[in-house]
């Protein structure tokens, strides 16, 4: 496709700055989880957490803010994690509306540049941040538990940490389709963005009302939230591939549903 | 560091020996073009022709749709009727290999303020689709007066006109075989104006077409050889720039030695000739084609000194632009 590799080459350059942040933040936050983690475990404080914990909370949590292994997991579920991460999804998944309202969009596509190409690029400018912070991430929990984890410790099992990375990238990457389809229909970012916005917490709400109120839960389908489970996963569950499945599958659709709007409209 | 230009020494390009497609198709066709945003009708089935090789100045005030004609050819936008066509390929079926072939200054160049001035030249270069000659570029920038130390600096400090004659650069730098300028002397200093009308010139000698829009009438009737003017989405004039002159008729100004009055002052004006003014010392005519017979006419009289005067550009197109001319 042409012009792909150019404007995934620019965007790179314009969100370094934004990128290197991310893969700091989210890197340092994981050490930070670790390091708090290792406090409380060595003061004892995770057995007095677990019984001021109220039984429901026991139980959605799967105990994860009570022991040190379940701490250091929370901060792949965290939703200051979820936020951030989501945020930059739908920042990145606007630009195709940024470049109309700025105009750039002229300089771009007045040259030969396939009318699928800025949604190409910005589809794989989501899927390359997506995974560098998610590998950040990792990165940091390994040398982490390497430095600072304590010998007392049972340190999370890599299938656990990798499954809720996968799933989180799966979320992460369905929101940012949802805002590609968004800013592809739209003539101003904010627009698009605040609609991307008030989806995600309404997406968020509805899952989470979802999961303590059954009447609701049928509902809750429609919300990707409802395809991560980090708790389910800390409390042992098996990652489903078909939440993997239906993540990917709102990214893809929201991606090719932008290929088709974009190349109809007019810029 | 400036190099002299010498256009002798402007390379020869794969453009320059082979024409581009569409053998002997105009460089643009529109056939009956509009587009409507709701109610609204921004264009209204525009035709026009720019043959190859010449310079189009495409006239109209601020809103007269001049910017959405341009943005169709260029298939940013989609016309609600017609056709349009750059060397006989169609401008929406075909659309990236038309695009191919021209070079794109907007009217409003957004940019981001964050990129610098190199990389937005890199980025447009690598888009175009063809090599772009480093030293043509570079002549380019120095032509125009754009210091080579301000390409490395950020675009949110580059003023109107240095934002200007960036585009400028960006549009030309590929050599396209179509330049479509939108306003292009925006906020460019008189000298700079003029450097920019060389290059031009140059171009359409090198067998290159350019279409440009503009509101400034001095400037198309110094460089375009033929303009149309659009007014409220339509084309209401087209011809060349002499031809539109002509329409115009040049103004006569007879100044006498004594009062004429009486049996004298009875002339009858020839055909195409009408009184503007008509004192005793002095009369001023209009007249349309040859001056001849009121040269004639004039003979019989005490006649001290014969003032003419070329029409304008401006003067015809004036009447164009008002919105109650037809």
């Amino acid at each position: 496709m042409t012009g792909v590799a150019t404007l995934l080459r620019h965007s790179l350059r314009r969100w370094r700055g934004f990128l290197a942040t991310l893969v700091v933040g989210l890197a340092a936050f994981q050490i930070f989880m670790i390091a708090a983690a290792r406090g409380l475990e060595r003061s004892g404080r995770f057995a007095q957490l677990g019984a001021l914990l109220p039984d429901f909370m026991q139980q959605w949590t799967n105990m994860a803010a009570a022991s040190f292994r379940g701490f250091v997991l929370f901060g792949y579920s965290h939703p200051l994690v979820q936020l951030f991460l989501i945020a930059m999804a739908i920042a990145m998944g606007t630009e195709p509306a940024g470049e109309i309202e700025s105009r750039f969009v002229d300089v771009l596509m007045a040259r030969p540049v396939d009318r699928a190409a800025p949604i190409a690029r910005t589809a794989l400018l989501m899927a390359l941040a997506t995974a560098g912070a998610i590998a950040s991430m990792l990165t940091a929990t390994w040398i982490g538990l390497r430095v600072l984890a304590p010998e007392s410790s049972r340190a999370p099992d890599a299938r656990v940490v990798l499954s809720l990375a996968v799933n989180l990238a799966c979320l992460v990457l369905a929101w940012g389709g949802v805002a590609l389809a968004l800013a592809s229909a739209a003539k101003r970012r904010a627009v698009a963005a605040a609609a991307g916005g008030f989806l995600a917490f309404a997406g968020f709400v509805i899952d989470y009302v979802g999961r303590f109120w059954s009447a609701v839960e049928p509902a809750s389908r429609v919300s990707p939230f409802h395809y991560f489970d980090p708790f389910g996963l800390i409390g042992g569950a098996r990652l489903e591939w078909s939440n993997l499945a239906v993540l990917a599958g709102v990214f893809a659709g929201g991606a090719a549903i932008a290929a088709v709007v974009y190349a109809k409209r007019d810029l | 560091m400036t190099e002299r230009y010498d256009s002798a020494a402007e390379p020869r390009r794969a453009v320059d020996e082979a024409p581009p497609p569409g053998g002997p198709a105009p460089a643009i066709e529109l056939r009956d073009i509009a587009k409507s945003y709701g109610s609204v009708q921004a264009v209204r089935g525009v035709t026009l022709r720019v043959e190859r090789g010449e310079i189009f100045g495409f006239l109209g005030l601020n809103g007269a749709g001049k910017t959405t004609t341009i943005r169709i050819l260029l298939d940013l936008i989609r016309p609600t009727r017609g056709s349009a066509s750059l060397f006989g390929v169609d401008c929406q079926r075909e659309s990236r290999r038309t695009r191919a072939l021209a070079g794109y200054l907007p009217g409003e160049l957004g940019l981001y303020p964050d990129m610098d001035a190199r990389e937005l030249l890199d980025l447009t270069a690598r888009l175009s689709g063809g090599p772009v000659d480093p030293a043509y570029r570079w002549r380019l920038i120095d032509r125009l007066e754009l210091a080579r130390a301000d390409l490395p600096r950020r675009l949110r400090e580059f003023s109107t006109g240095m934002k200007r004659k960036l585009g400028i650069v960006q549009a030309l730098q590929a050599d396209p075989p179509l330049l479509i300028l939108d306003e292009p002397t925006e906020g460019l200093d008189p000298l700079v104006q003029r450097a920019l009308h060389e290059i031009l010139f140059e171009l359409r000698v090198r067998g290159r077409t350019i279409f440009m829009s503009s509101h400034v009438l001095s400037e198309v009737e110094r460089v375009c050889d033929r303009i149309a003017v659009i007014r409220a989405g339509e084309v209401v004039f087209q011809s060349t720039v002499e031809e539109a002159r002509r329409r115009s008729g040049r103004t006569v100004r007879i100044f006498f030695d004594r009062t004429v009055a009486g049996p004298d002052a009875a002339v009858e004006l020839p055909a195409g000739a009408s009184f503007v003014d008509r004192a005793p010392d002095r009369w001023t005519i209009r007249v349309a084609g040859p001056l001849g017979d009121l040269v004639r006419v004039l003979s019989r009289l005490p006649v001290r000194d014969v003032e003419v005067v070329e029409p304008a550009l401006e003067d015809v197109l004036r009447t164009f632009y008002r919105e109650d001319a037809r």
